[in-house]
């Protein structure tokens, strides 16, 4: 049998706490199948919301600002539909990790197990609804048949895909951090991804839609305009510098690293608190 | 083993938005040593420290000041129950609980059979949660952890919520595992229970150690000072 040892102090030390990651993948993964479990009653019907929301979305915008705003883009259809599939993650994850120290304060408060893991695992049990989601972007790739080269694609898909869950990570962290601390925060919480869907070019693109520079400037301060840019330069080749992917990527990491730090931070007294 | 080195929590009374105040002190400046082979009553009265003393060591809050030392696969029976959702079913949860304990699917697999022999929970285990009983929950809740081949076991109050039959079977299970050397931490009011199963006690009072000794002439100062 194997040791196990720990040592507990009255500071965390987020090293050591990373580390636990190792040791407890399995209760990051029965977190991650719980909230999956929680979330649809059957896996079949769990793959079908998974595919149909990103799709009744975007035909609705593709509707409504088809003639105006995607009269610039080519297969504007399919640039709504890649940036739903990767804001829905994001949307869903941070949705629900807010509250999910309050949701679960009896086994928050009963049983041990790394905390961070909790708004972790939100992130985690988005990834199946991305990827069948991601399989039905294929199936339109080859019907309109867009002239993708296949390494690019696959390179920077999955560099998005990454840079996607560190900043997913960040902002949960940050977000059930701050729901724990301020009780008000799960009231402005929607209004603030309600917000962020529109400062991010989901719907629409920066340069050719957005003509104030000022606003245009706003919107990339945006990590997650860097990520879907990425995303988006495999599937359209639109022009894209290097810096851009590395900056963005970068960026992504440090988010990541501030939600730790934060959430850290805020380890010492959270059962407490709940 | 079981390793704690003044340890002290603080609580405060009100949390400000980002200042907390008022505080005062749960328990101050504990140190003892569990071994294996040492099973440990907590006795005291309401409010003296015990459970707080027991989600320290169980890691679910942070102690204030010192650290503690935990050697060997922990399980703690703060509360049992506590990490089952009523909307999943019995072998669901078992899972679910099992895999917060550190066990893997295979590892839980192989246990599932004793878990559910041991609970009597044969035919309930594809229910949900929501429409167990009490007495139900408490029965798996106690066979996920009990035969989890722990190293250290803490509990606080298991022993007041089972009936007769039930804490027999537990104390015979418990006296089994003894036998393969773990550290037992129990905290309860039953006192006919922690005779049968402890050697040593702790007697907590107002977040102090106040004694420590065997656990026959703990109890019986303890039981003496009440009169």
């Amino acid at each position: 049998m194997k040791k196990e040892e720990f040592l507990i102090s009255s500071k965390p030390i987020l090293w050591e706490e990373l580390r636990l990651i190792s040791k407890y993948r399995n209760v990051l993964y029965v977190l991650s199948w719980r909230n999956l479990r929680l979330q649809y009653n059957s896996f079949w019907l769990g793959l079908f919301w998974g595919v149909l929301n990103p799709m009744i979305m975007t035909a609705i915008f593709f509707f409504v600002l088809g003639n105006k705003v995607g009269s610039d883009l080519e297969n504007y259809i399919l640039y709504i539909y890649s940036g739903f599939i990767f804001w829905n993650v994001l949307a869903g994850s941070t949705g629900s990790s807010a509250s999910c120290f309050q949701d679960n304060f009896s086994l928050i408060k009963k049983v041990y197990f790394p905390r961070f893991l909790m708004p972790f695992s939100h992130v985690i049990s988005k990834l199946p609804d991305l990827a069948i989601s991601f399989m039905a972007l294929l199936f339109a790739l080859l019907y309109f048949n867009l002239d993708v080269n296949i390494y690019q694609f696959a390179f920077f898909t999955l560099l998005s895909i990454i840079d996607l869950v560190l900043f997913g990570v960040g902002l949960c962290l940050i977000a059930s951090v701050l729901t724990v601390r301020f009780k008000g925060f799960s009231v402005i919480q929607p209004l603030l991804t309600q917000a962020f869907f529109f400062v991010s070019p989901i719907i629409f693109d920066i340069n050719l839609t957005i003509e104030n520079s000022l606003v245009r400037a706003l919107i990339r301060l945006n990590v997650f305009t860097g990520i879907l840019e990425i995303f988006r330069f495999g599937i359209f080749n639109h022009s894209i510098s290097t810096h851009i992917v590395v900056i963005y990527s970068v960026c992504a990491f440090l988010i990541c690293i501030c939600g730790l730090v934060l959430f850290n931070y805020e380890d010492v007294t959270l059962s407490d608190k709940i | 083993m079981v390793q704690a080195c003044n340890i002290s929590k603080h609580y405060f009374k009100h949390y400000n938005l980002l200042h907390a105040k008022d505080g005062f002190y749960a328990l101050r400046d504990i140190s003892f040593t569990v071994h294996a082979g040492d099973h440990v009553a907590l006795i005291g009265d309401n409010g003296s420290g015990k459970s707080t003393l027991l989600k320290i060591l169980s890691r679910v809050t942070r102690p204030s000041e010192g650290n503690l030392r935990v050697s060997g696969r922990l399980v703690s029976m703060l509360e049992l129950g506590a990490g089952f959702h009523p909307d999943l079913t019995g072998e669901e949860n078992v899972y679910f609980l099992g895999g917060l304990m550190g066990l893997s699917r295979t590892e839980i697999n192989s246990k599932l059979h004793e878990i559910i022999r041991f609970s009597e929970m044969q035919d309930f285990m594809s229910m949900k949660v929501k429409s167990y009983s009490n007495g139900m929950i408490i029965r798996l809740a106690l066979g996920v952890a009990l035969t989890n081949k722990p190293k250290v076991i803490l509990a606080d109050e298991v022993f007041s919520v089972l009936d007769k039959g039930f804490k027999i079977k537990c104390i015979e299970k418990i006296e089994r595992i003894k036998n393969e050397g773990v550290a037992i931490i129990l905290a309860d009011h039953d006192f006919e229970s922690l005779r049968s199963v402890c050697n040593k006690a702790i007697w907590l009072r107002k977040g102090e150690i106040f004694k420590t000794g065997e656990i026959d002439s703990i109890l019986s100062e303890y039981e003496a000072s009440k009169r």
